[in-house]
């Protein structure tokens, strides 16, 4: 192997803000680990080596006095019991862990109020998360950035989680700053959902190169839809995130055909532009839990051809989802391809590809497709569109695709946001929960404004 | 670090819904106080316990088993009794529960208040202010993460109805920060006290403005519901222990399994947590807005009557409710659904939609819905459900309750018992009347709000 083609290790800091954030993160290094240690790599020990090296230097404190694998998270949360319960489980499950020490947690909760987080509860915890990130960082050799998991919908991630990420910016602005945002069941999880969203929409917006939008519903979708499940758990729902994180910044290769990339060049490399910072991932295939093997498509260019299938749109209606690739099993019937197809403007995209046997020529077309595909004319044709494999076999199957995507299709989630907090907002509905921490009225107009002209860029990549 | 609670109990029904509560919160962490408990997994979660007890020593709740072994350990439990009669703190002093007890958070009085708000609120409210706050800044002290007060009594009386909302207000005074929750019941209006509309009226006015949450319970509904628990042909065994028990214990534990429910995510882990911090911001939309309908499955008295959970889980039927009304014939504003035990997030994704289709949302918020997922079932139930609805069907209620006071008033009946108290005056009665008539205003608007928002915001 020439050198050029060699893993750059880079370590990345994970900070897990609230429920949410803590349970997705904790699934996600669980992943982690499944992928590092599977025993079926299907590249040669020394190879594999390097892959193992370079994703333990990423993700996990690389010690050799340390007997496990210690994530390199910072945990915080308002209340105890999450975070308890993730240590409990650790204990017992024993390919890695947590350092308790880095555990900034509060009391009280931050109760589904944005403005309680920030205001209050944010303000207290920083000097105890800024010194537990100082320590985590300390411990690596090359940082290479942050990423913050959070969900949008209660008190803690959004607030506190905004709050410490606006006051951290600075420290670490010549790093890669990047945050996973869960965002509520449209149909009712915590009431004041909306505000909540559209506060920390505006401020990752402000304070991240880019941020991962992950949708409960889709999520959700995904398990009873594409994987048939009868009955959904939280955790199922975490481990379709896991895999679609770990599946794109798990170490990637270079080869003759595609480049090294580190999770800074992705997230640079998503959101070329200051106006387009949302991002999502699509994935394929996912196995439902129960079976072991993947039984249908066993032909890259078949995975990649569905891949591609995932920016179309409903060109009936452009403002709903009405066939969703994502939903739907890789197969070997060519879908049509008659005039009225439409699909979504990219600002980016980049297809990671992992496991043996993917031939260039193979999946020519559908390279050629996405490196064609609508985008803006102000992205140069080389920028719009990446591919980059990976031989080795990720979490032991054979193959498995990530479609990280930067598109035009984000304005619906987003404006369904601002349209229910709008709602509430001319009625005055909840604003006295918020006012009374010292949130004004014109926060909120600053975050409409902010979030509307983020919607009409968006929406205005198509037309 | 666990949330922690104090209950504070005032008058003679507070205090014997206290002495309900007690027995079964300890049930729910594994310790028997009669019968054996189901250990089921409860010693994984002995910080929960700390929510409602405190020990001067830090041993975590899981060794302890028995009363026998709380009294060794001084456990103590969070609470504040306070009644201006003495018969029904003295129960307490005797039972066998005696020992959770701590002397000197127990707060005591010959003669009573004579069913009269304004003895209550204000002769032993202005005499006893400054040993309530004694008494609560004691218990308070001996908690690191004080996160609320579980308030009780009635409002038909004297004690609860007036001494209950002066506390109410004391608390809101000396610990702004800490979360006020009010379970009260309502009269059934067949009782003998005369005077509770007056009592009625002026407390809630007192609810309204000063509780972070009002979780109240009528005695019709309660009553009510024993009926139907007694004549349910398939469960003859709790029809039995029904007619054995005296009535106000019954009804009082179906209080109690709603505040044990209310309280499980603060106390227990679970996949959606619920702390009780998350209530107020979830349904409380405007000021005073504060009262919620609480709405049960299974309806049971205690863990020992266990009934089969229904197939329909429909906590927000009207039958359900703890107080007498529908709360789905009016607008709801806000609704919160608490599954406790066995339950996975597709079984709340379908209840969230059952719900969905069955009230009526306010136009300004059409998914209005907090759902909480707690891991831990209650005692002997595989499963159960609270729900917590906000709804203009409430506005009905205070209705009646204002409607009930102005019977009384128009004749000027025993409305010199009030005057001849100091600090009462006639203005209060009509402050109070407008205050309520005001809130029902409110209901009665918001019922008929019609979806008039204002364009989008428009960006260049
Ligand atoms: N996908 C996923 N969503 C979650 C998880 N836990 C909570 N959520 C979602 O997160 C939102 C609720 O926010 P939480 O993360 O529980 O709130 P928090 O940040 O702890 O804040 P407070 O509890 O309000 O202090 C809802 O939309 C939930 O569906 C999880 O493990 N996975
Ligand atoms: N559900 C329930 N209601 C009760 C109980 N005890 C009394 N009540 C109701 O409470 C009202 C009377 O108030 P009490 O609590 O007895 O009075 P108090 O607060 O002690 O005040 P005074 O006796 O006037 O000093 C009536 O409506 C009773 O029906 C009880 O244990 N459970
Ligand atoms: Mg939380
Ligand atoms: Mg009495």
């Amino acid at each position: 192997m020439t050198s050029f083609l060699k893993y750059y290790s880079m370590a990345l800091t994970t900070i897990q803000f609230g429920q949410c954030g803590n349970q997705v993160g904790h699934e996600i290094f669980s992943t982690l680990v499944k992928d590092i240690i599977a025993p079926k790599p299907g590249i040669s020990l020394h190879d594999n080596d390097e892959y193992v090296q370079s994703a333990c230097s990423q993700w996990f404190e690389h010690n050799d006095g340390l007997d496990k694998l210690c994530a390199r998270a910072v945990l915080v949360d308002t209340e105890n019991k999450v975070v308890e319960e993730l240590l409990r489980k650790q204990s017992s499950n024993s390919q890695w862990m947590y350092n308790r020490k880095s555990c900034a947690i509060g009391s009280g909760g931050a109760g589904n109020n944005w403005a309680l987080g920030y205001q209050r509860k944010g303000p207290e915890l920083l000097e105890s998360v800024s010194e537990a990130l100082r320590v985590e960082n300390e411990k690596a050799d090359r940082l290479a950035g942050i990423l913050s998991i959070t969900s949008s919908a209660g008190g803690t991630g959004s607030g506190v989680g905004s709050f410490i990420m606006e006051n951290i910016h600075d420290e670490y602005s010549k790093k890669t700053f990047f945050n996973a945002l869960v965002l509520p069941f449209e149909e009712g999880e915590v009431v004041t959902q909306s505000y909540n969203t559209l506060l920390t929409l505006a401020k990752v917006w402000s304070v991240s190169d880019a941020t991962l939008l992950l949708q409960n519903d889709h999520l959700n979708s995904m398990l009873l839809n594409l994987l048939h499940y009868k009955n959904v758990g939280i955790s199922d729902l975490n481990s379709i995130i896991a895999l679609k994180m770990a599946g794109s910044f798990q170490p990637l290769q270079g080869t003759t055909f595609s480049p090294n990339m580190t999770v800074s060049d992705i997230v640079s490399h998503i959101a070329p532009h200051p106006a387009y910072k949302f991002f999502s991932i699509k994935s394929s295939p996912h196995i439902p839990r129960e079976s072991k093997k993947f039984e249908g498509s066993s032909q890259w260019n078949i995975l990649t051809k569905h891949m591609r299938q995932m920016l179309r749109m409903n060109s009936f209606s452009p403002d709903s989802v009405a066939v969703d690739w994502e939903l739907k099993q890789p197969s070997s019937v060519p879908p049509s391809m008659h005039s009225l197809q439409q699909f979504w403007c990219s600002v980016s995209n980049l297809l990671l590809t992992r496991g043996p046997g993917l031939s260039n020529a193979q999946c020519k077309p559908s390279f050629d497709f996405l490196e064609k595909a609508n985008h803006p004319r102000w992205v140069p044709q080389e920028a719009a569109f990446t591919h980059c494999h990976q031989t080795r076999r990720f979490n032991d199957q054979d193959k498995f695709a990530c479609l990280v995507t930067n598109n035009s299709q984000v304005h619906i989630p987003l404006n369904n946001v601002v349209e229910k907090a709008w709602k509430m907002f001319t009625h005055k509905a909840y604003l006295h929960q918020y006012t009374k921490y010292g949130l004004l009225e014109e926060d909120f107009v600053d975050a409409f404004v902010k979030i509307e002209t983020v919607i009409k860029a968006y929406r205005e990549l198509n037309v | 670090m666990m949330s922690e609670f104090i209950t504070v109990q005032v008058g003679q029904c507070g205090n014997q819904i206290g002495s309900a509560f007690w027995p079964l919160a300890l049930q729910e962490h594994g310790i028997a106080t009669s019968k054996p408990v189901s250990q089921q997994q409860r010693s994984r979660y002995n910080d929960a316990f700390h929510s409602f007890f405190s020990s001067p020593s830090d041993t975590s709740g899981a060794s302890y088993k028995s009363l026998h072994d709380l009294e060794n350990a001084k456990v103590k439990a969070r609470a504040v009794l306070i009644d201006m009669e003495d018969s029904v703190v003295a129960r307490f002093r005797n039972g066998p529960l005696r020992k959770l007890f701590d002397e000197t958070l127990l707060l005591t009085n010959y003669p009573g208040s004579g069913n009269n708000w304004a003895e209550g609120h204000h002769a032993h409210g202005s005499e006893y202010a400054s040993g309530i706050v004694d008494v609560v800044r004691r218990a308070a002290e001996r908690s690191d993460h004080l996160h609320g007060f579980l308030l009780m009594f009635s409002v038909g009386g004297g004690t609860g109805s007036g001494l209950g909302t002066a506390t109410l207000k004391l608390l809101a005074d000396y610990f702004p920060e800490v979360d006020r929750f009010v379970t009260c019941v309502y009269p059934s209006g067949h009782e003998d006290v005369v005077t509770a509309p007056y009592n009625v009226m002026l407390a809630t006015n007192v609810l309204l403005e000063y509780a972070t949450c009002v979780l109240p319970a009528d005695n019709k509904s309660l009553l009510d519901i024993c009926a139907y628990l007694q004549n349910r042909k398939e469960s003859a065994e709790s029809a039995k222990a029904v007619a054995a028990a005296s009535p106000y214990e019954d009804m009082n534990s179906i209080i109690v399994n709603m505040l044990l429910n209310f309280t499980s995510g603060s106390r227990f882990p679970g996949s959606l947590n619920v702390d009780m911090s998350e209530i107020s911001t979830n349904m409380v939309p405007f000021p005073k807005l504060n009262f919620l309908s609480c709405g049960l499955t299974p309806l049971g008295f205690s863990s020992s009557h266990i009934l089969q959970v229904p197939k329909q889980v429909e906590p927000w039927a009207r039958d359900h409710q703890l107080l007498k009304i529908d709360p789905l014939a009016g607008t709801l504003l806000s609704a919160t659904l608490l599954s406790r035990g066995s339950v996975t997030l597709s079984d709340m994704r379908y209840n969230v939609s059952r719900l969905q289709a069955r009230g009526r949302f306010t136009p300004w918020n059409q998914d209005a819905i907090k759902v909480g997922l707690c891991s831990v079932p209650p005692n002997g139930h595989p499963a159960a459900h609270l729900s917590l609805l906000n709804s203009t069907s409430l506005g009905g209620f205070f209705s009646h309750i204002g409607g009930q006071f102005d019977r009384m008033y128009r004749r000027k009946a025993h409305i010199h018992h009030y005057l001849q108290i100091d600090g009462f005056s006639n203005s209060e009665f009509l402050d109070s009347r407008q205050s309520l008539y005001d809130t029902i205003g409110h209901y009665q608007q918001l019922a008929n709000s019609q979806d008039a928002a204002l364009d989008r915001l428009q960006v260049m």
